[in-house]
């Protein structure tokens, strides 16, 4: 109870030292560690935007996930569906898939925000899309290489920040090379990697002093399983001047491997988490940690404990993307539906009894079964304003439980069994 | 959302008050009116898109009211598949299963079996064909198990009976739709208007073949007459069949008005006949049907069709196009359509049409749309949206340059926006001078009135470019 009010005052503190924002992107956050839970980090982040909207995320949060600039299945209108509004959810774009209208952009006056139909959103450039697997082999020496329709692009540092001057977006992930993977990449892989991202960081930021543009970046930390590399790229990110942290370096595998995780109640990162928990902590305090992956739940809740702040969108995507509902079976309960399944098909009860949004409300499993058998692409509009509802009132159901010092209640399934296997 | 005080229709013989009409041309057979349905009074001139499958591809049941969508096409033939009448009467109805509350309208299943299969028999019972889930046609049967895999393996084999759904005739690999099939099935899904089950022929058919169909149509009309089970409801309307022949044309609409229906469609056009034959069937179909009924021109969508049926004096029309072409990065403007994907578009800063007040031309430039047309769902939802905001507002236009009596000029300015400089088809100056609206060169007289001017909006298009690029 003490640790509650604690939390409580400190937050309050932080809420009225931020009503004033002095730049493009400023953090304030409270950061609790006990025994008993390893880091509990609860703040706002508040960005603003180049047209001077402000947009204001509580953390643990997360931003929109998007696809050519789109949030996947959805038009802009869809959003009155979804509780949580643009003004509290920047658009998450990424340059993979952004690159191919950067040219377009020349002649645009207003923001990239209303080019991709969300006028007021605050936006963040990030690297790939999360639901895109990385192909290999993709960086070399002195570029990246990033994929879209029209094939491999190469930067250079140089290139790199001049497509983002020309989307102008109101914050960047800087390049770097994480195409590394938790197990099996190589001593040498892992050098590669730790020395580009690090020079490449140095150069774009050299860039932007000489130029007129200036974003608040991220830096991004790898370091594959190398407990060194890993705690090191922390280190000297931390050194540079840069407002945030991306948390990367875990390889296409990794994400591959996150269903099997919550299957067999291993921990997320298995033999690695240690190591990873350790890294995360090696960051100032002060700056938000991102991450971009399709996350459940599950995987989320041991992210926030370990310290990470920032999330994005990209499950209830890739769920809708395949057909499936996230479903909220309890208090701290989740379930993945194939909506595909047979005994759906005459099922007229709402998606989930429990949720009451827009797809809960007015359509039957039945009816998501139908659409799915005949191909429609409402299956996955509905699939994803439902998801995308579910995902975000988790995310405020987290932040409510750490206000209310409760946040031990989300011990993930996973690992309770585990410990439960320590006591036996 | 019903609008004022209306109440169930009584009995369908009794139905000459559903349809009233407001005001009519005074040159031409064009009128507007209000056609009172179940769930809703259509306006008419009316479009109606087609949602095939219980659904309309991309576009949410409140973004098509947001667009002023007021009556759906359904597609029996689909829905009698997939999920099946059981399923659909048991959700009470394909209104309340996709969440529509507005008019809808559904076909017979004859025409699609007919263009999808290619084992069709017709025959006095009805129409013999062969399941698409039977195991001589794989192809079909294996659809869909590619996207929306199941992660659980539940999928059938091809060739075994569908267990989740009720087919037609189920577990048979012949099936037969009959009138009373038809009517069966239609009833299960409840709409507004159910249209008759009809022998179907190839417009550009001719010889003994086409009056065969035309006099089996009008016996199946009264076969579906007798069973139809919910005529307090659903109102079911005959199909003038007859080629491209006016005796038989004439045949068919006397056999037809032997019982009173509530609206007539008029079937067996738009299947590639020469245009010049189409507007003179039309033409002559409305001129022999009752003036106080609703008439509609079935699968009628090109938007100087739309102008010339509705001088013709037509009322209701469907058609995919609007929503296909859409989903193939084809929008709909006046001047024609704009294939997005072009090149000529990747640095395009306007909306597709600056005058369009769409989610999609308030929100995205062209360029915009170039880059993500095909590519992503959202694309296919954002030019389905802008298509379908094109129909309704053509057909807005219409209704109300007929009800302040200008519709000749409006047809005048259309035609001059549509055709330019270029040659307006002599289809169209012919359809439109035989019912009185001779359409000149000169339009001085009316591009003053601006109901929709060219110079208009090529002013506004000039001005968004000046904001859109500086
Ligand atoms: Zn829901
Ligand atoms: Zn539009």
């Amino acid at each position: 109870m003490r640790y509650l009010f604690a939390l409580r005052s400190r937050m309050t503190e932080v809420r009225q030292k931020t009503d004033f924002l002095r730049k493009e992107m400023e953090f304030s956050v409270n950061e609790v560690s006990s025994s008993e839970f390893p880091v509990i980090r609860r703040g706002v982040l508040k960005l603003r935007g180049q047209s001077g909207q402000e947009c204001q995320v509580e953390t643990p949060g997360c931003f929109f996930h998007t696809h050519f600039g789109s949030i996947p299945h959805l038009t802009p209108d869809d959003l009155q569906y979804v509780k949580d509004s643009l003004s509290c959810i920047p658009l998450n774009m990424t340059l993979s898939t952004a690159s191919v209208f950067a040219d377009a952009l020349a002649g645009y006056e207003k923001s990239v925000g209303a080019f991709v139909g969300y006028p007021s959103s605050v936006v963040y450039m990030s690297l790939h899309d999360p639901l895109v697997p990385l192909k290999p082999a993709m960086n070399e020496k002195a570029t990246i290489g990033i994929w879209n329709r029209t094939g491999k692009k190469k930067l250079t540092p140089e290139q790199f920040m001049d497509m983002q001057d020309k989307l102008k977006p109101d914050s960047v992930q800087i390049m770097c090379d994480m195409d590394t993977e938790m197990e099996g990449s190589s001593n040498q892989r892992l050098t590669k990697s730790y020395d580009s991202s690090l020079r490449w960081l140095d150069r774009c930021l050299e860039l932007m002093k000489d130029r007129s543009s200036h974003y608040p970046v991220l830096a991004t930390v790898g370091g594959g399983s190398d407990p060194w590399r890993r705690k090191n790229f922390c280190l000297e990110a931390a050194n540079r001047k840069v407002d945030g942290f991306v948390i990367d370096g875990f390889g296409s595998g990794w994400i591959a491997k996150w269903k099997e995780w919550e299957v067999t109640g291993s921990s997320l990162f298995g033999p690695h988490e240690a190591l990873i928990r350790e890294s995360i902590r090696s960051l100032p305090k002060d700056k938000p940690r991102f991450i971009h992956a399709p996350l459940s739940p599950t995987a989320v809740v041991q992210l926030v404990r370990m310290g990470v702040d920032v999330f994005d969108t990209s499950y209830p995507a890739a769920l809708a993307d395949r057909g499936q509902a996230l479903i909220r079976t309890g208090d701290f309960c989740f379930e993945v539906w194939t909506m595909s399944e047979k005994g759906y098909f005459d099922d007229l009860t709402s998606l989930s009894t429990r949720c009451g949004c827009y797809t809960c409300e007015k359509y039957t499993r039945a009816y998501i079964h139908h659409l799915i058998a005949c191909e429609e692409i409402n299956a996955g509009v509905l699939l994803m304003i439902h998801n995308l509802n579910e995902y975000l009132k988790f995310f405020r159901d987290i932040r409510k439980s750490m206000d209310e010092g409760k946040f031990h209640l989300w011990m993930p399934q996973a690992e309770a069994g585990r410990q439960q296997a320590d006591r036996d | 959302m019903r609008r004022a005080g209306l109440s169930l229709a009584s009995n369908a013989m009794t139905s000459a008050d559903k349809f009233t009409i407001i005001e009519g041309c005074s040159v031409s057979k064009a009128r507007t009116g209000l056609l009172q349905l179940s769930h809703y009074v259509i306006e008419t001139p009316m479009f109606m898109p087609v949602g095939t499958k219980g659904c309309m591809k991309g576009v949410l049941p409140e973004q098509l009211e947001e667009l002023d969508v007021q009556i759906i096409l359904g597609n029996t033939y689909h829905l009698g598949l997939k999920p099946g009448p059981e399923l659909l009467r048991k959700a009470g109805g394909l209104h309340k299963f996709m969440n529509w509350k507005r008019g809808m309208l559904t076909d017979s299943g004859g025409f699609q079996m007919v263009s999808l299969l290619k084992l069709t028999e017709i025959t006095e019972e009805g129409v013999q064909f062969e399941s698409p889930y039977s195991s001589s046609n794989p192809s079909t049967a294996s659809k869909g198990r590619k996207k929306w895999k199941s992660s659980t393996g539940t999928e059938k084999a091809p060739g075994s009976p569908r267990a989740d759904g009720e087919a037609v005739v189920p577990s048979k690999d012949l099936m037969m739709l009959t009138p009373e099939k038809s009517m069966e099935i239609q009833n299960a899904i409840g709409a507004d208007i159910m249209m008759q089950l009809d022998d179907v022929v190839s417009s550009t058919t001719t010889g003994p073949r086409v009056e065969e169909a035309m006099d089996r149509s009008i016996r199946w009309l009264k076969r579906c007459g007798k069973a139809h089970s919910r005529a307090d409801e659903q109102f079911l309307f005959p199909i003038v069949q007859g080629g491209l022949n006016m005796t038989l044309r004439e045949r068919s609409v006397s056999g037809i008005l032997e019982d009173e229906y509530t609206g007539y469609a008029i079937g067996g056009l738009s299947g590639g006949e020469a245009k010049n034959d189409f507007w003179k069937v039309v033409d002559a179909s409305t001129t022999l049907l009752p003036k106080s009924k609703p008439r509609y021109v079935m699968g009628v969508g090109y938007a100087e069709d739309l102008v010339v049926c509705c001088a013709l004096g037509a009322d209701m029309f469907d058609c995919v196009f609007p929503t296909r072409t859409a989903r193939f990065g084809c929008a709909l403007v006046d001047a024609g359509q704009l294939n997005l994907r072009l090149k000529q578009y990747a640095s395009d800063h306007t909306p597709i049409d600056p005058t369009c007040k769409c989610l999609t031309c308030q929100r995205y430039t062209r360029s915009y749309l170039h880059h993500i047309v095909t590519d992503i769902p959202t694309a296919a939802r954002l030019m389905s949206i802008h298509n379908i905001a094109y129909q309704m507002n053509l057909m807005r236009r219409i209704r109300n340059s007929l009800r302040v009596n200008r519709f000749p000029e409006f047809v005048t300015q259309f035609m001059q926006n549509r055709y330019g400089d270029k040659e307006i088809p002599s289809w169209i100056t012919d359809a439109l001078t035989s019912v009185g609206i001779v359409l000149t060169r000169d339009t001085q007289a009316v591009s003053s009135d601006s109901i929709d001017s060219q110079s208009d909006r090529k002013k506004r298009s000039a001005d968004g470019e000046e904001t859109g690029e500086q």
